[in-house]
């Protein structure tokens, strides 16, 4: 239990008649780069809102450094959430605020120094290959572009334990690599958490140390890459080799 | 939903709303300040004269302008120009996850987004209402010159003898409470937004009625108030 950061056990989450999560459980262990996958609208992106206090589960309990945070008041919330970070799938970048804005944002509000600021966010700039946007509105960047601020202003911060919603989804596979390596850069040199939602399977063997894969509302597989690979689960054959056909069946 | 005790002071936020609600307001309000000033000369100008009351044109237009019109129309118009951008805005920041962003990097969208936004409006509309009112009765100086034929002096003296500084003092606290109300609505209504892009235009719709209503009922009470008090 110890080498856990952050714990989610028997999570329920239900949007009217719509069952979404049917009792999740996971660990998020320290230092450890969690991928998670699963295919689209099986419940991702809700469950790790659970997780961080975005959302309330229905049901279940859920556990930061040790202690319950189930029931935390937004106000408590706000003490836990320095150590967190998270990017959005849909990037979430202010709209009304610059790229050097949007990036320096966090680090503004931790009360950083400008000269800091203004070093850190050019290096995560040059980093993700976004030197000379600085001055660009979100609404001047293509998807691509947005997507990759976004992704800066969420490692910019830094935090103990990062959420990353899908950071290459609709990249093409040069950046993606790219932004692997930074990823893995990041881990190692500041020996942060991550918990990353992928579609990637490549992207995903590359990265992680554990994969976790959700489906119809539960975890189907949890493993290590190694194992994911020599798994004969139906539900990860299905899933890495990309078939129709298969124990995931979904309505198109 | 508002914890007073909690809250930063965003002045950046604030000051970038309180800019832009003036630039963004000034001209409407001039225009509806200066028809409403016309249109009370219009009516009262002939009946006064009629029974030979020139000499309270000035200062009746002023009254009205001064406790009722002004504060009023400048609220309902800035409600309708502003408080609808302020929920559109806020509505379009809730279902595109940046309130989530928000509170992920433990910022309080309530202190960030509401409350500068509302002070701005409480600063701000006091100051357009006193421009409203100003530019109220140089509509209607100029309606009493050009066409009921009155000496601009009868005019000016008449609102200096009845208008009281009272009045004014009455004016500006209604554009504070206006400002306020309209800033608390539009910034709950944009924060409740939930469903698209549809949900913003509802949120937009309720919020504008909601803050015109509450503005309706408060000026009644504060006249009634503003009655015992002097
Ligand atoms: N705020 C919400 N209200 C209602 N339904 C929602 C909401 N958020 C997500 N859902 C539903 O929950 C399901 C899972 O969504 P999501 O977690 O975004 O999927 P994904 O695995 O692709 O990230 C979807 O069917 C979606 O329609
Ligand atoms: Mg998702």
């Amino acid at each position: 239990m110890e080498n856990v950061i952050l714990r989610g056990e028997d999570i329920h989450k239900s949007f009217g008649q719509k069952e979404v999560l049917k009792g999740i459980t996971i660990d998020i262990r320290k230092s450890e780069l969690l991928v998670i996958m699963g295919p689209s609208g099986c419940g991702k992106s809700v469950l790790i809102k659970n997780l961080i206090g975005l959302m309330k589960p229905d049901r279940g309990r859920i556990f930061f450094e040790n202690e319950e945070v189930t029931n935390y008041t937004e106000k408590e919330w706000f003490k836990v959430r320095p150590k967190l970070g998270m990017l959005f799938q849909g990037g979430a970048l202010f709209d009304y605020m610059t790229v050097f804005e949007n990036v320096a944002f966090p680090l503004e509000r931790r009360g950083e120094r400008f000269n800091a600021i203004k070093e850190k966010v050019h290096w995560i700039l040059k980093k993700l290959g976004l030197e000379g946007t600085e001055n660009l509105m979100p609404n001047e960047l293509s998807g691509g572009m947005r997507r990759r601020v976004a992704l800066a202003r969420t490692l910019v911060a830094n935090p103990l334990l990062t959420f990353l919603d899908e950071p290459t989804t609709g990249l093409d596979p040069v950046t993606t690599a790219n932004i692997d390596k930074l990823i893995l850069f990041l881990k190692k040199e500041f020996d942060t958490t991550f918990a990353v939602i992928t579609h990637d399977v490549k992207s995903a063997f590359r990265i992680a140390d554990r994969i976790v894969l959700l489906f119809g509302g539960n975890i189907v597989f949890d493993g290590t890459v190694d194992e994911m690979k020599r798994s004969d689960n139906p539900y990860v054959r299905q899933f890495v080799e990309g078939k129709a056909e298969g124990p995931m069946k979904i309505e198109v | 939903m508002w914890d007073f005790f909690t809250l930063r002071w965003e002045y950046k936020e604030f000051w970038r709303n309180l800019i832009r609600v003036g630039v963004e307001s000034w001209l409407v309000v001039l225009i509806t300040g200066t028809f409403a000033g016309m249109v009370l000369v219009v009516q009262t100008g002939h009946e006064f004269q009629k029974v030979g009351a020139s000499g309270y044109i000035g200062g009746v237009v002023a009254l009205a302008l001064a406790r009722e019109l002004a504060p009023v129309l400048t609220a309902m118009v800035i409600a309708g120009r502003i408080g609808s951008a302020f929920t559109a805005e806020i509505g379009s920041m809730k279902i595109t996850e940046q309130v989530d962003a928000l509170r992920v990097m433990a910022v309080d969208p309530e202190s960030y987004l509401a409350v500068p936004r509302t002070l701005a409006l409480m600063f701000m509309l006091p100051i357009l209402t006193f421009y409203s009112f100003t530019a109220g009765l140089i509509g209607g100086a100029f309606v009493a010159v050009k066409s009921l034929g009155l000496e601009l002096v009868t005019y000016t003296e008449s609102i200096k003898r009845l208008l009281m500084q009272k009045d004014i003092i009455l004016s500006l606290v209604k554009g504070a409470v206006f400002g306020i109300l309209i800033g608390v609505v539009s910034s709950y209504n944009g924060l409740e937004t939930e469903g698209g892009a549809m949900g913003v235009g509802k949120r937009t719709t309720v919020s504008v009625v909601a803050a015109i209503i509450s503005i309706l009922v408060a000026n009644y009470l504060l006249t009634l108030f503003s009655l015992v008090f002097y």
